[in-house]
């Protein structure tokens, strides 16, 4: 067996896989601080002849704009599937097979909450730091709106409310402790 | 033999859901069926629009039609069971109505919210499967109901909280109903005929051997809390009243 000695390629080797790890979890970031999620308030309005209510999408994208959690689908399983394609960015980013799976009736115009408690959608804690929140809107004879948000989930709570003019009226995000 | 379901919004001033086991070639019929019986009796029931319910009012009584004289006389009967927690009137108070013979004289503004829901999602059931589906589970507005072989699992949503919580309590509907009464959807709208004040409370959910029943019971238990145990056992029901702390079954 040979005997073990340091070269200087050995050393250079050692140095550069703990840099990596380090690295690696540094990356990782602080896991999700425990007791906190982010209450997502949306409210639309709407009337009129032939009315239908929207198809609503909340989701949380991360930074590169990939999907990790859905928080609310508002679709009608089972029904017009060929249509769910007007929540465009959503029907991107997400399988048609867990959208069947997700997605409840459409609702009537008023306020929903959800809330995301951290996790994505195989239920594995994120980590923190910047996510997007989304919520997409789509309606028959009716408008499509986005409102795509930054939000940075930390240790710390925080409260805003965001104005709107189109159907979708206000979104109000809260992120605190579990109530 | 399949799975076959459908949901119509703007039932009622609500929606209405109807799952059916069935054969294909009658499972189109079967839902149908559920959407046209809950239509009929609309006209029957309704306070909202002119119907038997309306006209009886007006009249201040009259002869009923079977249906009608069906939910009358089991508003009377909780009525009584419960002291007056359950009330076919409840803004009123008092005595509502009275039997005489084929007859009933109304004497309060009737208000039969409270109990012909349930029986109108019974009695879609009960055209579902009249129009040969083997199973149906029908939700209107809340209220399940649900007959033929097989069991349904109901979830319960907590009073506060996120729309996107997971369901407080689970239960196992095979066949009968389940309603729930509380402050999630309207705010404190259950009036005390006691007092005449809206009720305090948070939610209350009773599974019972009919919608109808489960229905009724629901207010009854919301209104009396604990105290409605033994009102529920006599209709072989079970309540579930929640807390801050979560549901307590009661008895």
């Amino acid at each position: 067996m040979l005997k073990r000695y340091y070269s200087r390629r050995n050393f250079f080797r050692r140095v550069l896989g703990g840099v990596l790890a380090v690295g690696l979890a540094r990356a990782q970031g602080k896991p999700w601080p425990s007791g906190m999620e982010l209450r997502v308030s949306f409210a639309y309005e709407g009337a009129g002849f032939r009315y239908r209510a929207p198809y609503v999408a909340v989701y949380v994208e991360d930074e590169r704009g990939g999907l990790v959690r859905t928080l609310a689908l508002f679709l009608m399983p089972g029904k017009g599937e060929r249509w769910w394609n007007e929540l465009r960015r959503y029907f991107a980013l997400g399988e048609l097979q867990a959208m069947r799976t997700l997605s409840g009736p459409t609702r009537p115009p008023g306020r929903y909450t959800v809330a995301w408690d951290g996790k994505d959608e195989r239920g594995r804690t994120v980590a923190q730091g910047g996510y997007y929140l989304c919520v997409e809107y789509a309606r028959e004879h009716g408008p499509y709106e986005l409102f795509r948000e930054r939000v940075e989930i930390g240790e710390s709570p925080f409260q805003k409310a965001y104005a709107l003019k189109g159907e979708l009226q206000e979104v109000r995000l809260d992120y605190g402790r579990k109530a | 033999m399949g799975r076959y379901g459908a949901r119509w919004e703007g039932v009622l001033g609500s929606f209405l859901e109807v799952q059916l086991f069935a054969p294909p070639w009658r499972a189109r019929r079967a839902l149908e069926a559920a959407l046209a019986e809950v239509r009929r009796l609309e006209g029957v029931f309704s306070r909202h629009r002119e119907s038997e319910l309306t006209r009886l009012v007006r009249a201040g009584g009259g002869r009923p039609s079977g249906e009608m004289r069906q939910v009358l006389a089991w508003a009377l009967k909780l009525q009584e069971a419960t002291d007056g927690a359950f009330h076919p009137a409840p803004q009123h108070g008092g005595e509502a109505l009275r039997f005489l013979g084929e007859e009933v004289e109304v004497l309060a503004p009737l208000d039969l919210d409270g109990l012909a829901k349930g029986y109108m999602a019974d009695q879609a059931v009960a055209a579902a499967l009249r129009a040969g589906a083997r199973a149906a589970l029908v939700n209107l507005g809340g209220n399940l109901a649900r007959r033929g072989p097989g069991k349904a699992l109901v979830g319960v949503e907590p009073p506060t909280g996120p729309d996107n919580a997971p369901p407080a309590l689970t239960l196992t509907l095979g066949e009968g109903g389940v309603a729930t009464s509380g402050v999630r959807h309207k705010g404190a709208h259950l009036l005390d005929p006691r007092k005449g004040t809206p009720a305090v409370g948070l939610q209350a959910t009773v599974l019972a051997p009919s919608a109808l029943l489960a229905d009724g019971l629901a207010k009854a238990l919301f209104l009396m809390g604990q105290e409605a145990g033994k009102v529920l056992a006599a209709f072989g029901a079970q309540g579930f009243l929640f807390t801050s702390q979560g549901p307590v079954p009661v008895p």
